[in-house]
């Protein structure tokens, strides 16, 4: 009986399936035509604002960065949030080597990554107002979801 | 039946979070069932496992059930923010109910608090980082209370 499951072999290879994340046109447009509408600096930038307001704690990782500036910071994370947006299929690959430092460099706790990323849709609902319904809401939300996946993959 | 409890504080308001907390309140209780049906259509189409506890046969925010019970929780939420001094005491009964009766994973609290925000912020003109802060630290003391009857 076939499986349509991912399951790892005993060597940890994972044997590809028909597992990948599905999106309806309908969410590859709104995630598409909303990113290419916004200002990535400056919602990045009050995302990570806003984290550091609302989740305190959050804070100490940047703590010793020298030279460190919220905006400085919201141009890398924009630009990552930017790859996958246009790899919506191919998140986990794009996102391989940038887990992996935030796994072995950088430790970051991964139940944190939706700290931030929930600042994000924050920022897009005060943005995007009415027209931020549940619907779009539900959308970014996936997106968010599949990009905290992502950056967690690399950690064991 | 008598028992001893500790009454753990798992939060502290200053004057600013009252500040800030207020007059969001305020909005809250004029708008309750606006406000609180689209919290809970975002719940639903986020969380889709949330629709078990209720027989709605509409759980969008135009669902006549989901504006009374969207009513209903706002209510609780802006009737508790002005007891802020007595927290615990004033949500007693809502704990028990939750936690004895209704028996709702407490799990899915955070979920709507986030609702709750998102909804917020999508409607005010202004939804500062402060504001927001202390709006996150009453519902998070009111979801850790709800969640304190369970066993």
């Amino acid at each position: 009986c076939r499986s349509t499951q991912p399951f790892c072999t005993r060597d940890g290879r994972e044997i590809l399936t028909d597992k990948m994340v599905h999106w309806t046109p309908e969410e590859r447009s709104e995630i598409t035509s909303t990113w290419s509408a916004i200002n990535h600096k400056a919602v990045g930038t009050k995302a990570l604002e806003r984290m550091f307001s609302v989740y305190p704690w959050t804070t100490r990782y940047f703590s010793t960065i020298h030279g460190f500036t919220a905006e400085g910071h919201a141009i890398k994370v924009v630009g990552a949030l930017d790859k996958a947006v246009k790899h919506l299929d191919d998140v986990k690959t794009q996102f391989k080597d940038l887990s992996k430092k935030h796994a072995e460099e950088l430790h970051i706790d991964p139940g944190s990554f939706h700290l931030l990323t929930d600042c994000f849709i924050m920022e897009l609902a005060h943005l995007e107002k009415c027209k931020f319904t549940p619907h779009t809401h539900a959308t970014w939300a996936k997106f968010f979801k599949v990009v905290v996946d992502a950056i967690s993959k690399q950690y064991h | 039946e008598s028992e001893r409890v500790t009454r753990a504080a798992t939060m502290i308001f200053t004057d600013n979070d009252k500040n800030e907390i207020m007059p969001i309140i305020k909005v809250l209780e004029q708008n309750a069932e606006k406000l609180g049906a689209e919290s809970l259509a975002r719940m639903f189409a986020l969380y889709p496992g949330s629709k078990v506890y209720f027989h709605f046969e509409d759980f969008s925010a135009a669902g006549p059930k989901v504006k009374k019970h969207g009513a209903k929780v706002i209510g609780a939420i802006t009737k508790a923010a002005h007891h802020l001094d007595d927290l615990h005491g004033h949500l007693e009964g809502l704990a028990e109910t939750h936690g004895k009766v209704l028996l709702v994973d407490p799990q899915n609290f955070p979920k709507l608090c986030q609702c709750i925000e998102v909804t917020l912020a999508s409607h005010l003109t202004e939804f500062l980082p402060s504001t927001h802060c202390s709006i996150d630290k009453l519902l998070t003391v009111i979801c850790q209370i709800l969640s304190s009857r369970y066993r």
